[in-house]
């Protein structure tokens, strides 16, 4: 349980700045000394657990240095057998609560949280919210009281934890309250917000950048053929939808959600976010803000307030950065052993596979969660930051190979796809070998009539556009490797009731957008044959 | 212009000057701006009234009130706005917007007179005749200016001790602005009071402008008791003066007190009372200003008992106790630095609840490191607010929690390092630390940290005196032991400037060469005292030394005083300046001339046994093949015999001849070999050495002088008597004497033998010089060699000096040889000077040597 923090009590901006967003003014320096501070509090918790005399093969480093060299990489596995049965017996402390993720093959990882890693985590929140509030430095315009949209996944996943420990140190009004809409069903919860938000209002979202479009397309759409309803009747919502009806109209376009709901800030998740931030703007009238955060972590890189790229937090874990190189070597080579850099040797322009040590009694130790980022910068001129700034890359394990040069990510596809203009439902792609060649089978459902070999080529010149290495695979080997399959209008969501109906986690509803499994693909297409692709 | 008129006007443009000042401090802050429009508002509102105070008719009058009409309610909701965004205070929704509606409101009310109905005249100038909406009118504007108020109120126990201290400048103003409000209505209202309204104004807008341009300036609460004090010192004084005054005037029934016995009055009270005052004004300080009148009377102890370094040990301690007692603290601890560990550790703590915990602060945590950059004050609130301290442990928060910590103040000077810490727990009246506070303890942190670093500096020093001490005492002891180790050592020790000067030899040294210290110090090169022969070898040495900066090993001679050499082994090395330069070379000089001899004779033992050995083999060797031939010879010799004496035929018995004389020949050598082989063990007996040479001379004596030889005998009479074998000696001499006469002969057909005998400390020499062909230098290792011979064509079998060699070292002596070629050679054979005991010593011991062969 947290308590309400008394500075906001008090108002006094500055200090509220410097608590939640100070770490944006520190130094490399000041920043790799905070590290090292806590890395060795956090070597004396756990060096006499069960856990941490396992991880660390029974050594207790004295120094950054010797833990780098003598505590070896990590990866779930590693903790599975003990998390999996959320055994506490083997940790440090007593967790205060246990978050769950989505693993790939379906199962769900297990992370417990010291009460002090969920108030760094909670307070990393808070600095989040504040930075989307602000436009400029030392901006606090957090009152407490916003009235939240939030539509992610529920409590044990860390998108619930953290909107529960919000809840439990502000008076936010959350749209349907959170005793609500942790009972509905997802799509059910999306749906009541918006409705309730008429009346409501909304100050922050808290979505997925693809809801918030996918929402933005549908009123757009709707707009047009606006019925009454009874439902329309309160005097707030009829004073809302006359403001915006004035807007649009003053502006001689149709109405926007952003016209119904002038929001302060977007809380976005996701990494389209990126690619979807002209639509998320153009519909909600605010650019989207980025945070990186994974349940295994915490709280690990924040936007600033002007809302580029992110700048990595000194408190939630140690930092150590795989340079690709080395990453490539381990991918190739699963008993290559890679090696790490810190922060204060990370080079602008590279990728690296980020490795993760968690403080306050945390158990990952030099954990990979399998997440490649870049180094955009060593500092940012804009906003004065002296630290580097990153942006996520992809998921490590979601990169497609193709002729051994040419490595698709997730971004990259479905920047491609959405660049094309072509109004889509939902895309899977994969691997797959036929006719002695490797292909890059898209399968995508379309919310309009399109031929699918218009569609490969639009899709394929993208790539080209987008990547160099793809437009080398056409201009130096000869090859196109794209394929795209139609799939029938509506298998996404006949796929989504078919999951659910089978009792999966809310993380598996969906179809993986990278190198799904054979099986996955296979329920795919049986459903769009079963809609009528015969095709297929 | 009467004060009545200048008042408002004064107010105006005073209002006006404080707009300037706070736009110009801040004028993008939304607070600053709506101050001044506060301000704007009440600049009019003075305007308004000067213009109603300077008209000339009522209906003026009446025209410039309206205008007031009009503006106070503004002023009045712009306070409660300014009060709202001062204390960031929670505003409930829409009331703000009402209240400035409601305000608008009074704009066309004002106009239709409902609220001031018209103007009359009243003795100080105009007053208006209120209207039936006069008091709503009145009741809106003190309603927000009371809400502004309550604001300020209500949110205060959230506020810092600065902000509380802010808040209280604008309730002080308001409360006065609302007070002498009320003196400008009540006239109207009947009751004769001036109107003091714009004086309250004036009050009101400088305590406001105080709070929000320099709000830690000065503390109100100060201010208040200040006055107050002086309040009540005043009245003390103006009772007795007023009581004279009227006493005056009753006994004297004047009724216009004439103005020197006013004057005459107050000097001789001021004269009189001037005791009473400083006493009255010393208890009113006590009394008022309690937490400062301890302060300064800790600074007076701090000062007075920081005074003396001596008393460094207790300083520290009694520092804290005074810091506890000026700010009435419940708790200070005070740490210094552990220089080996660079920790900081509680080494005194002072206050009513301090503990004696054992506080230890991590030299390398975070908190340590801010301080030491900062160098300011901290509280235990900031440690989660600063971003560098929000990875101080927890351990370490904990531990400051638990001794209550409020501030943590560095000791440090303004260049110094961080010499220690301060921790100081709550307050003992529980209220938060003030600016004032701070400052105090900044202050008095600063002048610690100088004292308590003077204190380390003395105390350093002090140690530093004792310690140079210490190293001179342990530095004369050191050199004493060195002198006596020096100058008592065997080996000799010098050293030398780089150009070889001698600058200082121990006692050993002087020994060795045969100089005095004097003699040698400063007057002497070792080159000098070296043979010439090693002047370049050992230039090299030194040169490589030098250069290489390793010692150097290794042997020459020194050439004594009395001219004779020694050898020595030098060890040498660099002896260098404080800069690091070579100022000279110092040698440890060992005299190896027992080492020399002791290798000499090693390396002649050596020899010897190698002879010996060789002597055996060859002897064993010789036996064998004696035996193997006598047998055959002997056949030889009968056959070839027997045969000569039946030959008939001459040539056949001149064959046979010849076979039987090279047969004894054979025979001969054979007895030779037999003879080396057999050689028995000495019988030693005392013998005259010069008689077995004169003995073995005359055995020779008819065949020297028939070969020419001219012998002469040059024999120590006083030779001793020493135990040798007869026989055997003189078969030695004999052998000598008879190569020598055929060297000679074979060479020159004559020659000169001189024979002489002498006695060389414990030896007895015989020296045999021929005058010969000598011996050839690649000869001259080997003439004692079993079988080594020039004459093998003429009969030589090697095998004479051999065997005497190996007499001569039967008996414990030795034999060699000196020989140029073309000046003869010398055969010198040396015999031990032996008792009978010595010598059987002796033969049991080559026995032995000889492994019983």
């Amino acid at each position: 349980m947290l308590t309400k923090d008394e500075l906001f009590e008090t108002g006094d901006q500055e200090r509220i700045w410097q608590k939640y967003c100070g770490f944006l003014e520190l130094s490399v320096t000041e920043f790799m000394e905070i590290q090292e501070q806590l890395l060795m509090e956090q070597i004396g918790l756990l060096a006499d657990s069960p856990l941490g005399k396992k991880i660390m093969n029974n050594q207790r480093p004295a120094s950054v240095e010797e833990f780098r060299r003598l505590v070896p990489l990590s990866t779930y596995d590693d903790y599975a057998s003990h998390f999996g049965q959320r055994n506490e017996d083997i940790l440090p402390e007593t967790p205060c609560l246990w978050a769950h993720t989505s693993g790939r093959a379906g199962f769900i990882k297990w992370a417990p949280y010291t009460q002090r890693f969920y108030e760094r985590m909670a307070s990393c929140m808070v600095a989040g919210l504040i930075l989307a509030l602000a436009t400029g430095k030392g901006e606090v315009n957090l009152t407490g009281r916003e009235r939240i949209i939030y539509n992610l996944p529920p409590r044990p996943y860390l998108s619930g934890i953290a909107i529960e420990a919000m809840a439990q140190q502000f008076d936010f009004r959350f749209v349907p309250p959170l005793e609500l809409s942790e009972k509905m069903e997802f799509r059910e919860r999306i749906e009541a917000g918006f409705k309730d938000a008429l009346r409501t209002g909304v100050d922050i979202f808290g979505s997925l950048s693809s809801v918030l479009v996918k929402v933005g397309e549908s009123f757009t759409e709707q707009s047009q053929r606006m019925r009454f309803s009874l439902s329309l009747l309160y005097p707030a919502t009829v004073l809302r939808l006359a403001r915006a009806v004035l807007r649009s109209r003053l502006e001689k376009r149709a109405m926007l959600p952003r016209d119904l709901w002038p929001v302060k800030a977007i809380m976005a998740s996701g990494i389209d976010t990126n690619i979807y931030k002209d639509k998320i703007i153009h519909y909600w009238g605010k650019p989207p803000y980025e945070y990186y955060v994974c349940t295994e972590g915490g709280f690990i890189s924040l936007q600033a307030w002007n809302k580029k790229a992110m700048t990595f937090i000194p408190y939630s874990d140690f930092l150590e950065f795989i340079p690709e190189e080395e990453w490539l070597k381990s991918r190739e080579n699963k008993d290559y052993l890679p090696s790490t850099v810190l922060l204060n040797e990370v080079k602008e322009g590279e990728c690296y596979e980020i490795v993760i040590t968690n403080f306050y009694g945390n158990p990952f130790l030099r954990y990979r969660p399998g997440d490649l980022i870049k180094i955009v910068s060593l500092k940012d001129e804009e906003t004065g930051i002296k630290l580097p700034q990153m942006l996520f890359e992809s998921r490590a394990d979601d990169l497609i190979d193709i002729a051994s040069f040419t490595r698709l990510d997730e971004k990259t596809v479905w920047q491609a796809i959405s660049n094309t203009g072509i109004k889509y439902e939902d895309w899977t792609i994969r691997k797959e070998y036929a006719e002695n060649r490797s292909l890059l089978h898209l399968y995508l459902e379309l919310r309009e009539e399109r031929d699918a070999q218009e569609v490969e080529r639009l899709v394929h010149d993208e790539l080209k556009n987008l990547y160099s290495d793809y437009y080398d695979l056409e201009r130096m080997l000869g090859l196109q490797p794209l394929k795209v399959t139609i799939l029938s209008k509506g298998t996404f969501r006949l796929y989504y009731e078919e999951k659910q109906a089978a009792g999966l986690d809310l993380a598996h509803l969906k179809p993986p957008h990278m190198n799904a499994s054979k099986s996955v693909i296979g329920d795919v297409v049986r459903l769009s044959r079963e809609q009528g692709n015969k095709d297929l | 212009m009467s004060f009545y008129n200048l008042v408002p006007l004064a107010a105006f443009f005073f209002n006006i000057v404080l707009i300037v000042l706070v736009l110009r401090r801040r004028w993008t802050s939304f607070l600053h701006r709506v101050f001044s429009l506060f301000l704007l508002v009440l600049a009019l509102w003075a305007f308004g009234i000067f213009g109603m105070r300077s008209s000339a008719s009522l209906a003026d009058a009446f025209v410039w009130e309206k205008v007031v009409i009009v503006i106070g309610p503004s002023a009045s909701v712009l306070f409660f706005h300014f009060t709202l965004l001062l204390v960031r205070a929670k505003r409930v929704k829409g009331l703000l917007a009402t209240a400035y509606a409601m305000s608008f409101a009074f704009v066309p009310l004002s106009v239709t007179g409902f609220v001031v109905s018209g103007m009359q005249l009243k003795p100080y100038g105009y007053a208006p005749i209120l209207g039936p909406l006069f008091y709503p009118w009145i009741l809106f504007i003190y309603f927000f200016l009371v809400m502004g108020v309550h604001n300020l109120v209500k949110t205060r126990k959230y506020l810092t001790a600065e902000e509380r201290n802010r808040c209280a400048y604008v309730i002080a103003g308001a409360g006065c602005y609302i007070v002498t409000g009320v003196t400008d209505v009540l006239p109207v209202m009947g009751i004769p009071i001036y109107p003091l309204g714009m004086i309250g104004n004036i009050v009101f807008c400088l305590l406001a402008t105080i709070a929000i341009l320099k709000y830690h300036l000065l503390d109100i609460y100060v201010a208040v008791r200040k006055g107050t004090a002086y309040f009540v010192m005043s009245a003390m004084v103006a009772i007795p003066y007023v009581g004279v005054i009227f006493l005056f005037t009753e006994v004297f029934g004047t009724q216009s007190v004439p103005i020197w016995v006013y004057l005459t009055l107050l000097i001789i009270l001021a004269l009189a009372l001037q005791p009473l005052w400083s006493q009255v004004q010393r208890r009113v300080d006590r009394w008022f200003y309690r937490e400062r009148y301890d302060c300064l009377k800790a600074l007076e102890n701090f000062a007075r008992h920081t005074q003396s370094l001596a008393d460094s040990a207790g300083l520290g301690s009694t520092m804290i106790s005074l810091f506890a007692g000026a700010l009435r603290l419940s708790s200070v601890y005070l740490l210094q630095l552990l220089p080996l560990r660079g920790d900081f550790e509680v080494i005194s703590s002072a206050g009513m609840n301090s503990t004696t915990a054992n506080i230890q602060l991590n030299g390398s945590s975070p908190l340590v490191k801010w301080l030491k950059r900062s160098g300011g004050l901290l509280s235990y609130q900031d440690f989660d607010v600063i971003p560098q301290l929000q990875s101080v442990s927890t351990k370490e928060k904990e531990v400051l929690k638990q001794i209550s910590t409020e501030l943590v103040v560095p000791l440090k000077t303004r260049t110094g390092p961080l010499s220690g810490l301060l921790i100081l727990g709550p307050k003992l009246s529980e209220q938060p630390y003030t600016i004032e506070d701070k400052q105090l303890i900044y202050a008095l942190s600063s002048q610690m940290a100088i004292n308590l670093e003077n204190a380390q500096l003395y105390s350093a020093s002090q140690r530093e005196v004792a310690e140079r001490r210490r190293a001179e005492e342990a530095q004369r002891k050191a050199q004493e032991r060195f002198y006596g180790i020096y100058n008592s050592s065997k080996d000799a020790i010098g050293f030398a400037a780089l150009d070889g000067t001698l600058l200082d030899v121990n006692n050993s040294f002087c020994r060795l060469t045969g100089y005095s210290r004097e003699e040698l110090a400063a007057t002497i090169k070792y080159q000098d005292i070296t043979p010439k022969n090693y002047h370049q070898f050992e230039a090299k040495i030194v040169e490589g030394i030098l250069g290489t900066g390793k010692a150097a090993e290794y042997e020459k001679e020194y050439i004594r005083k009395d001219g004779s050499l020694v050898p020595i082994s030098v060890t040498s090395f660099v002896v260098r300046g404080d800069n690091g330069e070579p100022i000279g070379v110092a040698a440890i000089i060992k005299d190896i001339t027992g080492r020399k001899q002791a290798e000499e004779r090693e390396m002649e033992l050596q020899q010897e046994l190698y002879f010996s050995s060789r002597l055996a083999a060859i002897g064993e060797l010789a036996a064998g093949v004696a035996h193997e031939l006598n047998n055959p010879l002997t056949g030889i010799l009968g056959f070839s015999e027997h045969l000569l004496r039946q030959s008939s035929d001459e040539r056949v018995a001149k064959d046979l001849e010849r076979i039987r004389t090279e047969a004894l020949r054979a025979a001969k050598v054979v007895a030779n070999l037999l003879t080396f082989a057999r050689r028995r063990e000495p019988k030693k007996e005392y013998a005259d050495v010069n008689d077995i040479v004169q003995g073995a001379l005359e055995l020779r004596a008819y065949e020297l002088k028939t070969g020419n030889i001219e012998t002469t005998l040059d024999l120590t009479p006083t030779l001793p008597k020493t135990m040798v074998d007869f026989h055997q000696l003189q078969e030695v001499f004999l052998n000598i004497i008879l190569n020598a006469e055929q060297v000679m002969t074979e060479a020159n057909r004559k020659g000169k033998l001189h024979i002489k005998t002498q006695l060389a400390k414990q030896h007895i020499r015989v020296l045999f010089a021929d005058d010969g062909p000598g011996i050839p230098a690649e000869d001259l290792d080997k003439v004692f060699d079993p079988f080594f011979t020039t004459r093998a064509e003429r009969g030589g079998t090697g095998l004479g000096l051999s065997l005497c060699h190996g007499i001569i070292a039967d008996h414990g002596g030795k034999s060699y040889v000196r020989s140029k070629p073309g000046k003869g050679a010398t055969f010198i054979v040396e015999l031990p000077v032996t008792t009978e005991k010595t010598s059987e010593d002796t033969t049991v011991k080559r026995e032995s040597m000889n492994g019983g062969k």
